[in-house]
């Protein structure tokens, strides 16, 4: 099992996943990206101080690619959103919400491999 | 993840709240990304090296995991004088505090040997590296980049 890091060869040096990064949602933006989202939505509640939180972030970054126009994927700082954390019921962090049509459809807590978040994934998303 | 056999924990004190220092109130505002003090890492550190010998647990084989988490519980120490842990969302951290449930060692830590924030892993578990040991530079080193 691995943490999905940004491992394996593909041609170019320069393809470097861990630059990518996976945009932040806030209280403020949360209604308009989140809520009111055609598409599906990932979210990454995250800490600065939390370990597994960096364990799980370049999976976050290759899935966000991996699903593109299917799927958006955001992160959201616990630390600086408190009201959405708590509205959602966060307990563990890292937490992994998906939302469909502004309701929250189900939950993956902890560092998990990324397997179990495509299995996750693969529910909500059209084929 | 692997799963953690049940009732094998190491029973151990909690730490001491760092309440009694005068000179570093609360931060009740909503926190900016604030580095915690030296003193409170090494307190941390210290703390974390002993534990992770005394339960029988190692740290992760990415020790910047481990590095992370110290600060996390550091910050916790200064800002709201107890190492809560940093892998949770809390409704009220003054409350939790008081309460002790998540306190580093957490209960479930004690009873269970279950860490979720992968600073105690016990040697089954996929990412337990072979060290318990963790220096102050190193810490510092490994979360200078974020």
């Amino acid at each position: 099992m691995t943490a999905g890091g940004a491992s394996g060869d593909r041609g170019s040096a320069f393809v470097v996943v861990g630059l990518c990064i996976v945009p932040e949602v806030s209280k403020m933006t949360w209604q308009s990206l989140v809520v009111g989202s055609e598409m599906p939505v990932l979210v990454d509640f995250w800490a600065p101080w939390c370990g597994p939180c960096r364990m799980i972030e370049p999976t976050i970054v290759k899935l966000a690619k991996a699903y593109e126009g299917k799927l958006k994927c955001y992160k959201l700082n616990t630390d600086n959103n408190p009201d959405i954390a708590t509205q959602y019921g966060i307990r563990s962090i890292p937490t992994v919400m998906i939302f469909r049509n502004g309701e929250k459809k189900e939950a993956v807590i902890g560092a998990v491999p990324e397997s179990t978040l495509v299995s996750t994934i693969e529910k909500f998303v059209a084929r | 993840m692997s799963i953690q056999t049940a009732f094998r924990g190491v029973a151990l004190p909690s730490l001491t709240p760092a309440s009694s220092s005068p000179h570093r109130p609360p931060r009740l505002m909503i926190r900016a990304e604030v580095e915690p003090s030296d003193k409170s890492v090494e307190v941390m550190r210290k703390f974390s090296e002993q534990y992770a010998r005394r339960s029988g647990t190692y740290f992760c084989v990415d020790k910047g995991v481990t590095a992370v988490v110290i600060k996390g519980l550091a910050d916790h120490r200064d800002s709201v004088g107890a190492p809560l842990c940093p892998c949770r969302h809390y409704d009220d951290k003054a409350a939790e505090v008081a309460q002790g449930f998540w306190n580093c060692p957490c209960v479930p830590m004690r009873e269970r040997k279950e860490c979720h924030c992968m600073l105690f892993l016990t040697p089954d578990n996929d990412f337990a590296g072979t060290e318990q040991v963790i220096s102050f530079e190193e810490i510092k080193e490994t979360t200078s980049k974020i």
